[in-house]
């Protein structure tokens, strides 16, 4: 009679928890958006977050004077129209009648705070030194004009102020909360920030006094789904509408299924393997090439990334960036292990006791690699990938993995031990200064600048330095041309592919249109 | 009995602050300055100098570690550097969400492990006995991790009864809690069949079954209550077990707790955070026995007055 | 205790040991896993580190027999490899806990007075940590790498050697014959070993076959977080957390290698069950 008495008391608790289980069956309301990404925001102020994560979000938050559509031309937003009134100052006639989230009045006021804030305020913005360097002084004409004032003249001044960091946020709001001002944005775009559940997910609410009228959505949820499978797993099982970063391996079976469609446009990133000159024997360009050489590009497209990234060209920028120059890099560096192996011999680097590895004078070559993990796609596989396939041509890679922040500040310090590092870049601005200024002026190292190659080349930094300051267009292209060739000769980085932005959504979600600048995410016209 | 209590008390002090003096000697083993981290790369050497001084960075050790025993009593944790807002502030949001996965956990152990071992401590080497036995060496030998994720591809992946992951409802919990809970029921059930046999065994037992007393009340009046002593440590130990099973289960099932938070911390490098979270998880886990020891004198007076 | 006595126990102690079904189990599992760790490089079908990636995510078939993960290796060849790391970590895991937990345990048994006291307060220290925490804190600060790993999960094992020594040590040390010794003024302490041993050893290996299965599911642990070897060695651990990325499309990935893990902890707690059975019949799980 005990162990009856027991194992009903047993059974009738599993029964009473699985049943409460089965009835919490929280579906959201059908006018809501909740979308899948991998990782959580550092912080929704533009000024600390200046990626994806962070920046998916608040595009829908705040709004920049100007941006770039997703064909790559500059629309007004806050800004009704502008001109050059000088060489040196670019003056905007702002919208009238926009208020902020808060109910603050939109006016000049609040761009000049903005600004002010970001370049001139302590600490200043992580995007300032991003192609907005040289901006020196933002004045206000009157309530509805601002004068954006830069010490010369300055190229990509309109494609800057593009930027979505350069988005207005709302002076009431800002010396409301001061350093609390990331987990509470207030701006004057198309959704209002509700609430934050850090490491889980951020709400959005519609703003209904937008000035472009009211979104078609109710409320936009992006949550974080660390693993690709996962993400895969919520948008089959109807949890989430939308999936940022899909997983490759499931693409095709998605792609093949009516109930979802995948939208896509060619990215703007090129993920690469970096070279840090400063440490031999990476300083010898035969050892560079070697290494160009001996990775398999096309298989590391074909299996690892299974289509969802496209092949790349020789510079660091993307075909779709003004001032482009560059050829395939499958037709710079095949793979070829046999020349690779030729270059090392010829470098001095000869596999001498048989152990499958290549030693001079006595000491193996060993390179350590340094990869970002769990922010690029794919990053981590492609850097084992490498180490393998570099592996097979006598050339022993040490892997020190770290997660992608500390991998980045690390990156970022003064002295840098490791011969490889990979990394993926994107022209924010797409104007090809914001690139070969930031990254190949000599000067520019760490920790001021970001040109961790350690790159130097007088010729590049002369033509960088003088596209810079030309205004005519044309011009400037071919001063660029000329510097992305030196630099596709010189090999100091390997690039491996171009990211496709792509999302996969269920069927009913419509009006959503990829942009090649992954940041710009804009969900005013998505609706059901 | 107050006597007691505050003696064990007492004793905790050191301890405590034995814990939070390995804590922060541990992390400054970290390179980087936590001043440079927070203010970011474009600050002024001024303001870096500034906010060192106000960390207490420019002290040596000891001051920076008495200081920090001292801001920890008055709830200041620090600046986590890579969420820049206050310690005590992330953990406190984040706290709840544990403790809600290790409730439920724990409260499955005990549905499942009291009743089942007291069962199979009645009749020692029958068939079911064996098959527990074998169930709980089984699950006590799987890890956590894997639990969690066979249990997602079964549940979640091919029945589809059961979300990924995530906070939510009732069904975020169940798969998560299920898992913590596989790791510590096989001990927890061995634990009090030891127990309860052990206590079958003692005069008093028989006696009561000589004056003719219904098994059922010799069972769980007499036996259960004195077997409840070591389950009770074991509960107590259970929960520094779950504390590393709940680190692990948060990453399996994406669950917004204390656990996630310590491995962002160890990730990022954020010794501020790291030392806030783990001096906290430490506190709880004394706390934690400093009761089971309570509970222990409770339940069996005559241990306080050793 | 007279020599027969010993000797009668000793035989009583295998016999009970030999007769439990599953201690034979745990050291049939543990004897193989010895057997593959030493003998992988001859047994493994192919090498473990060669990708190839056209080949990837194979399910188990003829020519690879437990599949193969997403860069074309063989999983079955990387699993026997595997044993190699987790045997490795997890024995000179134990070998540090065991050496200076003892060590510390005979200092404060023998000592008494206030070097007992300090170093059960250091003990009591580390006590205070929940198990992997520790294990984090330490390897989060130092790096990750083999040693850095063995020395986190061992320190964890010190205070419960140190205690079990230290309650052997003074059981023994208050004896009468101990004290009749010392004050005829034979050395107290070689009379001690003579008596110390066969209280503490038998103990210590029961401890040390329980807690290899610990050290196993803590170096597990701690290499899923991302904590533990840098590829490309193989290890189980690594192994599921990589292979969780592609759980949906080739589930044998992720899952397989923790079988090996389970079976691993299973034979040695098995064992340590067992040993403990024999030593103590009376403590019977």
């Amino acid at each position: 009679m005990t162990n009856r008495r027991l194992i009903s008391c047993f059974v009738i608790s599993l029964l009473v928890l699985s049943a409460l289980t089965v009835a919490c069956f929280g579906s959201a309301s059908d006018n809501t958006l909740v979308i899948a990404r991998p990782s959580d925001a550092i912080s929704l102020d533009s000024n600390q977050e200046t990626t994806a994560p962070g920046a998916w979000v608040y595009s829908n938050i705040i709004e920049p004077l100007i941006i770039l559509n997703p064909d790559m031309e500059l629309q007004p937003r806050l800004a009704t129209s502008w001109e050059f009134v000088s060489d040196t100052t670019l003056r905007f006639y702002l919208r009238k009648g926009v208020t902020f989230h808060d109910g603050t009045p939109f006016t000049a006021e609040a761009v000049k705070f903005t600004f002010d804030r970001a370049l001139f305020g302590e600490p200043r913005a992580n995007w300032a030194s991003l192609g907005a360097d040289p901006i020196t002084e933002i004045k206000v004409i009157d309530d509805y004009t601002v004068d954006i004032i830069t010490g010369n003249p300055y190229g990509p001044i309109l494609s800057t102020m593009a930027m979505v960091y350069t988005g207005i946020v709302s002076p009431t709001a800002v010396e409301k909360y001061g350093d609390e001002y990331g987990r509470h944005p207030v701006g004057t775009g198309p959704f209002k920030f509700e609430e934050w559940r850090t490491r889980d997910h951020i709400t959005l609410v519609a703003n209904e006094n937008y000035w472009r009228g009211r979104p078609a959505l109710d409320k936009v949820i992006f949550r974080v789904i660390p693993e690709e499978g996962s993400r895969m797993l919520s948008l089959q099982t109807g949890e989430v509408d939308l999936v940022l970063n899909p997983s490759p391996a499931e693409l095709p079976a998605f792609a093949a299924d009516p109930a979802f469609n995948i939208e896509e446009t060619n990215g703007l990133r090129i993920f690469y393997l970096e070279f840090n000159l400063s440490q031999p024997p990476v300083d010898d360009i035969r050892v560079r090439h070697a290494v160009a050489y001996a990775i398999d590009k096309a298989s590391i497209l074909e299996h690892i990334l299974e289509g969802a990234a496209s092949p790349t060209k020789t510079s660091l920028l993307a075909p779709g960036v003004f001032g482009f120059y560059g050829w395939d890099t499958e037709e710079m560096y095949p793979y070829d292990k046999q020349k690779a192996i030729a270059l090392l011999n010829d470098a001095g680097w000869v596999d001498e006791d048989g152990n499958g590895f290549v030693e001079k004078n006595g000491e193996e070559l060993v390179l350590s690699f340094m990869p970002a993990k769990g922010r690029y796609l794919k990053d981590i596989e492609i850097a084992e990938a490498i180490q393998a396939q570099l592996g097979e041509v006598g050339i022993r890679v040490k892997l020190d993995i770290f997660e992608w922040a500390t991998a980045f500040s690390k990156s970022r310090s003064a002295e840098l031990p490791y011969h490889l590092l990979s990394f993926g870049w994107v022209t924010t601005n797409a104007d090809a200064d914001y690139t070969l200024h930031s990254m190949f002026i000599s000067e520019l190292t760490p920790p001021t600048g970001w040109n961790s190659f350690r790159y130097v080349n007088t010729e590049v930094d002369r033509l960088v330095k003088l596209g810079r300051v030309t205004v005519d267009q044309d011009e400037r292209k071919e001063i660029y041309a000329r510097a992305q060739s030196l630099i596709a000769a010189d090999c100091p980085f390997v690039p491996i592919y171009t990211t496709k932005e792509i999302a996969v959504l269920s069927k009913d979600v419509q009006g959503l249109r990829m942009h090649p600048v992954e940041y710009n995410l804009d969900l005013y016209p998505v609706h059901y | 009995m107050f006597a007691y209590f505050s003696r064990r008390l007492l004793l905790m002090i050191p301890v405590i602050l034995g814990v939070i003096l390995v804590v922060t000697a541990t992390l400054d083993f970290i390179p980087g300055d936590p001043a440079e981290l927070l203010l970011g790369q474009f600050a002024t050497p001024e303001s870096i100098q500034a906010l060192r001084h106000e960390l207490n960075l420019d002290q040596p050790f000891f001051i920076r570690y008495l200081r920090y025993v001292g801001d920890l009593f008055r709830g200041n944790l620090g600046q986590s550097i890579t969420l820049k807002r206050a310690v005590s502030e992330e953990i406190m949001e984040t706290l709840p969400a544990t403790l809600e996965l290790t409730g439920v956990s724990m409260l499955l152990v005990l549905v499942v492990s009291i009743p089942l071992g007291t069962l199979v401590a009645a009749k020692p080497n029958s068939v079911l006995d064996n098959i527990v036995r074998l169930f709980s060496l089984a699950g006590l030998s799987m890890p956590v991790f894997w639990t969690g994720i066979v249990l997602i591809l079964l549940f979640s992946v091919n029945f589809r009864l059961f979300p990924v992951g995530g906070y939510g409802g009732l069904r975020h919990l169940v798969l998560p809690a299920v898992t913590l809970a596989s790791a510590s029921i096989g001990m927890v059930t061995r634990m009090v069949r030891s127990s309860v046999m052990e206590v079958l065994r003692e005069e008093y037992i028989t006696s009561a079954r000589a004056k003719g007393l219904k098994e059922w009340t010799v069972l769980f009046k007499h036996a259960l209550r004195n077997g409840l002593i070591p389950v009770v440590t074991v509960l107590g130990s259970q929960v520094g077990q779950m504390m590393g099973g709940a680190i692990l289960t948060e990453s399996v099932f994406a669950w917004p707790g204390l656990g996630r938070l310590t491995v962002h911390a160890i990730f990022r490098r954020d010794f501020v955070l790291i030392q806030g979270v783990v001096v906290v998880l430490a506190l709880i886990y004394v706390l934690v026995n400093l009761l089971v020891d309570l509970s222990y004198a409770l339940i069996n007076p005559r241990i306080s007055y050793q | 205790m007279s020599r027969q006595t010993k000797v009668g126990n000793r035989r009583r102690m295998l016999r009970r040991f030999l007769r439990n079904r599953l201690a034979i189990i745990g050291m049939v599992i543990v004897a193989i896993y010895i057997f593959v760790a030493i003998f992988a490089p001859l047994i493994s079908p192919m090498d473990p580190l060669k990708q190839n990636l056209s080949d990837k995510r194979i399910p188990p078939n003829k020519t690879h027999l437990l599949g193969t993960d997403q860069f074309g290796r063989d999983i079955l060849s990387r699993i026997l490899y595997g044993t190699q790391y987790a045997l490795l970590v997890s024995s000179m895991s134990i070998l540090l806990s065991l050496v200076f937990g003892t060590l510390f345990g005979l200092i404060a048994g023998y000592f008494g007075g206030a070097i007992d006291e300090v170093i059960m307060r250091i003990m009591d220290i580390l006590l205070a940590f929940p198990y992997l925490l520790l294990a984090i804190l330490i390897v989060s600060a130092l790096g990750p790498g083999i040693w850095n790993t063995i020395l986190a999960i061992g320190i964890w094992g010190v205070p419960i050697f140190a205690r079990q020594t230290r309650g052997a040590v003074i059981a023994i040390r208050d004896r009468e014959f101990i004290q009749a010794a010392r004050a005829i003024g034979a050395p107290g302490i070689r009379i001690m070993a003579i008596h110390l041993f066969p209280n503490i050893i038998p103990p210590i290996v029961v401890y040390a076959a329980l807690y290899m299965g610990y050290a196993i599911l803590m170096e597990s642990a701690l290499t899923f977080l991302g904590l533990g070897i840098q590829p490309p060695t193989p290890s189980w651990a690594e192994m599921i957390a990589s292979g969780r990325n592609y759980v949906i499309v080739a589930p044998h990935i992720a899952t397989i290698p923790g079988l090996a893990i389970m079976l691993a902890t299973l034979g040695f707690n098995l064992l340590g069950d067992g040993l403990r059975d024999a030593l103590d019949p009376r403590r019977s799980m």
